[in-house]
């Protein structure tokens, strides 16, 4: 830190404490009160996870038994695009799995994120159709997808592909964000300098509140989950 | 006339102008009316948040340091601005160290403040803002109106109007997919080149030294995640204690502010790329700035001001916004907030007018989701103003002689007599009024007078019977 | 027949005395006998709004002492000086020891009329009532201050010959607001055009409120504009139901 933000610091701080004990002699009561014209809207009954997303604007794969090489079609067949497709997944010995399956399907090409930002920068941006990364956490009420990404699976593989693809059918579905800050928040910030909670593929209404996707990160966004994790009957 | 009037008329004169902000209003309304599913449950984050933020006046110097220290240990850099010239130059220097030549901007309302765009264009570097609205604003060369929705005075064709002649595009104003494509394909080129990536901080966990950003379009994302280096600025304000209370501080910035459950992108970022990671900031800077806020801690009465979590919802629901718009107050943050922060951020006496523009109609205050009384601040500042007048001044001598009548009986009872000598009752209601309402005609006999007629009411008041 | 206090407010008294009358007759009606001190003014909200709150506090303490000599629940026909005594006097006058006891105490004890009567009409009366359309204009005061609105929707459900309406944007402010309406006259009179236009859309026969102000100002815009607008106070609107049912 430089003299002159040591200097502000100093400043800052001692404003602060000045005014903290101003403040301690003559503390005004919080006024909470009830908010009159607020009203509930109630749903009819809290939507499955399943609906939760879908109203998202997710699209959701659900598996049950089915192989890599299955669950992989599936999302091809999901994406519905007819021209060939090039994907960008991370490290280790899952996602080398998936790129080996990958190649193997028709008119798919499959890259690995195996180098530093800056040499795949170019080829990020321009060349490359599907981002795809795991998820360890999903959260319920507010269709939520936590999204940690490491070594393995950097930042921008979720971020700048036009469509992010998400496995997480081995994720634990948690209820609500709260249950996840409970249980969950403090390791995660001890393994990953991000997390990021994906809720909708991008979207933007700055122009005269009409919504638009695909803003500036992916504009479509397919999760696969298991039917245990939908718990549907 | 002052320049807030002159304003104010042109924004009511604008037919354009009154019906984007009509719609916005209406359209952010809704959408957080509906968005309350459970009052119950929202009045349970209600209480938890607010306890929260009111808190924080006085927390303020620990948590800054905490954060300080925990930001210092994740990697991320840490600075102090006193003031807005403070902040610019952290910017440069962090600029010219790098050599940096491009800067692209999540949405902040810190860096409005600080007017940091033109501070960089000055030193030849350019600086971009990404977020679409933002974005709009710029190549507008104007301001954001609004602290969410900043291009929200403008609709589809005067955006797809301003693309067509800034960006030589051929803009389809019915296609509004169109028109973001646009943004996003000139801005992924923006984002391609960028040395720097700026982000505000929605909020900032001392205990754990995490930022929190909120966004839809993953422009926050890319800003902070992209390029090399990424400075984020928070005002001291964007402090809490630790991230317990996030979920319920974002359960009620994002109803409050777009009606939605929760926004596409919640990003919380404790540190640049680690040694084994391969994309991410080399470097993360926080600049920590004042700017006029802790001289809001020291007043008890408007310390509460510090509270805000900036959702907007204030201003959606202010019947002056809805009418005059943002760019009217000619103030970083427009609307009650801004009413009730101007003033005292920059100590200025120009603001003091923007009190004027406040019907005290109690819209704010209800809409506020941490429980600010923005209508006791801005009486509270409304005394403040007449205090510090000299007592010759036209408006206190009106409010001392109001005083003396009215705290007397009798005085009262003759001054309501008066009134109903032909022609005097126009006087009490000044041009100002008159010009677009006719003052009112008081009633042949006054109600004191018609009860002390009709019955012999005076005896039922025990006050009499005991005399 | 239990006594009340009746604070009849500066606007009542000077603009519409009958609306204060019929304040009476309604708690009459509803079994309560009206005391009128002769000494009350009014509430101070004026200069309170204003950021005079010195001179506000000072007319404060009088209304206090007129209306806690009996121990009489204090009835206002009027949401917002009904709102002045029960939300801001305690805070107005907390830096006046004697006298910040006595606010609370006031503050508890005060009533606005509808909230007071609504329970406790004799509505059955009303069974052969002529149809009538009013549209209602809450006042914010009624919405935000004491949810008095309520009290008003109430009292007219309880009358099945009225058909209610209310204005679309019904929560907004009429731009009144006291001496707002003066110090940002241009602002306020485009608040109060469309209040009024929205008031006069619902194509009702009469605008009924329970705040004179309001009232005051949207009849001075649609005069100076030689537009008609039928208004009562809802007092007297109420009132009005019942003498007809009894004539």
């Amino acid at each position: 830190m430089n003299t002159n933000s040591q200097n502000a610091r100093e400043k800052i701080l001692e404003r602060l404490r000045l005014a903290s004990r101003a403040a301690a002699r003559k503390k005004p009561d919080i006024q909470k009160k009830e908010r009159i014209s607020i009203q509930d809207n109630p749903l009819s009954k809290p939507l499955s996870l399943r609906d939760q997303l879908q109203k998202n604007r997710f699209e959701v794969i659900v598996v049950r038994n089915e192989t890599l090489p299955q669950i992989l079609s599936a999302i091809v067949e999901e994406i519905d695009e007819s021209r060939p497709l090039s994907w960008l997944l991370g490290n280790g010995a899952v996602n080398n799995s998936i790129v080996d399956h990958l190649q193997k399907i028709d008119r798919q090409t499959a890259h690995q994120f195996d180098q530093p930002f800056e040499t795949l920068k170019d080829s990020i941006f321009n060349d490359i159709d599907i981002g795809l990364t795991h998820c360890e956490s999903v959260i319920k009420n507010t269709g939520t997808l936590v999204i940690q990404p490491s070594a393995d699976e950097p930042r921008t593989l979720s971020l700048i592909p036009p469509i992010h693809v998400i496995i997480a059918n081995k994720a634990v579905v948690f209820d609500s964000l709260d249950g996840y800050f409970a249980q969950e928040i403090e390791l995660s910030l001890i393994e990953h300098s991000n997390l990021i909670f994906v809720s909708s593929p991008s979207k933007t209404a700055d122009i005269q509140q009409k919504l638009a996707y695909g803003a500036h990160g992916p504009k479509r966004v397919i999760v696969v989950l298991s039917d245990q994790q939908l718990n549907e009957e | 006339m002052t320049p807030f009037n002159e304003r104010i008329i042109e924004a009511l004169e604008t037919p354009e102008l009154r019906s984007n902000l009509r719609g916005a209003m209406d359209f952010l309304r809704s959408k957080r009316s509906l968005s309350i599913e459970d009052y119950a449950l929202w009045q349970q984050h209600q209480d938890i948040a607010t306890d929260v933020r009111h808190a924080l006046p006085q927390q303020l110097p620990e948590l800054l340091e905490q954060l300080e220290q925990s930001c210092t240990r994740n990697g991320i850099e840490v600075h102090w601005a006193a003031d807005a010239s403070d902040a610019r130059k952290i910017f440069l220097q962090i600029a010219q160290a790098t050599n940096a030549t491009r800067v692209i901007k999540g949405k902040s309302m810190a860096s409005e403040e600080i007017e940091l765009n033109t501070h960089l264009e000055q030193h030849g570097i350019e600086s971009t803002e990404s977020d679409m609205g933002e974005f709009i604003v710029q190549l507008a060369n104007e301001k954001p109106s609004h602290i969410i929705m900043p291009a929200l005075h403008k609709n589809q064709e005067q955006i797809a109007e301003l693309f067509n002649q800034k960006l030589n595009e051929k803009a389809d104003a019915s296609d509004v997919d169109q028109l973001i494509g646009i943004g996003r394909k000139v801005l992924r080129e923006k984002f391609k080149q960028a040395d720097i990536g700026v982000s505000g901080v929605n909020f900032a966990a001392a205990k754990s030294g995490t930022l929190c950003l909120v966004e839809n379009e993953g422009n926050g994302r890319l800003s902070t995640s992209v390029p090399n280096c990424h400075i984020a600025i928070m005002g001291i304000d964007k402090v809490i204690p630790d991230l317990s209370s996030l979920p319920s501080l974002l359960y009620l910035l994002t109803r409050s502010a777009t009606g939605q459950e929760i926004t596409s992108y919640v990003n919380l970022i404790s540190g640049p790329r680690k040694p084994d990671e391969l994309d991410g900031p080399k470097s993360v800077h926080l600049i920590i700035l004042d700017n006029g806020r802790s001289s809001i801690a020291s007043d008890p009465a408007l310390a509460a001001t510090l509270a805000c979590i900036r959702c907007g919802a204030c201003m959606n629901h202010c019947p002056v916004y809805t009418k005059i718009g943002g760019h009217a107050y000619g103030t970083t943050y427009p609307g009650p907030i801004g009413q009730v922060i101007s003033p005292q951020l920059d100590g200025g006496e120009e603001h003091n007018e923007l009190l004027n523009a406040c019907s005290l109609n109690g819209a704010c205050g209800e809409a506020c989701p941490v429980n600010i009384e923005l209508p006791d601040m801005i009486r509270e500042l409304r005394n403040q103003r007449s205090a510090a007048q000299p007592n010759h001044t036209g408006e206190k001598m009106v409010w001392h002689a109001w005083r003396a009548i009215h705290q007397s009986p009798r005085l009262y009872q003759l001054t309501s007599l008066m009134m109903r000598i032909p022609g005097l009752s126009s006087l009490l209601f000044p041009r100002r009024w008159t010009k677009g309402r006719t003052s009112p005609t008081p009633a042949n006999n006054t109600l004191h007078a018609l009860i002390k007629a009709k019955t012999n009411h005076d005896n039922r008041d025990p006050q009499h019977e005991h005399k | 027949m239990k006594r009340v206090y009746l604070f009849g407010t500066c606007l009542i008294d000077n603009y519409y005395p009958e609306a204060g009358l019929d304040a009476i007759e309604l708690l009459s009606l509803a079994g309560f006998e009206s005391v009128f001190p002769q000494s009350q003014t009014c509430c101070g909200q004026p200069p309170y709004n204003s950021g005079y709150a010195t001179q506000s506090a000072a007319v404060a303490m009088q209304t206090v002492d007129t209306f806690l000599y009996a121990e009489y629940p204090l009835i206002v026909p009027s949401a917002s000086c009904a709102g002045m005594i029960k939300n801001h006097y305690p805070v107005l006058l907390r830096d006046h020891p004697e006298y910040e006891k006595k606010a609370i105490a006031l503050a508890s004890k005060t009533f606005e009329l509808v909230d007071f009567i609504v329970d406790k009409l004799p509505y059955h009366q009303l069974t052969s009532n002529t149809p009538v359309t009013a549209a209602l204009h809450q006042s914010c005061s009624a919405l935000r201050e004491t949810g008095s609105a309520k009290s008003w929707i109430k009292l007219i459900g309880h009358m099945p010959h009225v058909t209610l309406n209310l204005p679309c944007y019904a929560e907004e402010c009429c731009g009144f607001g006291g001496t707002f309406s003066i110090k940002s006259p241009e602002v306020s009179l485009a608040m109060t055009k469309d209040k009024y236009e929205h008031l006069v859309a619902t194509k009702s026969q009469t605008v009924i409120s329970g705040d004179c102000g309001c009232l005051i100002n949207l009849k001075g815009y649609a005069k100076k504009n030689g537009l008609a607008f039928p208004h009562q106070h809802i007092a007297s609107f109420a009132k009005q139901q019942f003498d007809e049912a009894n004539s």
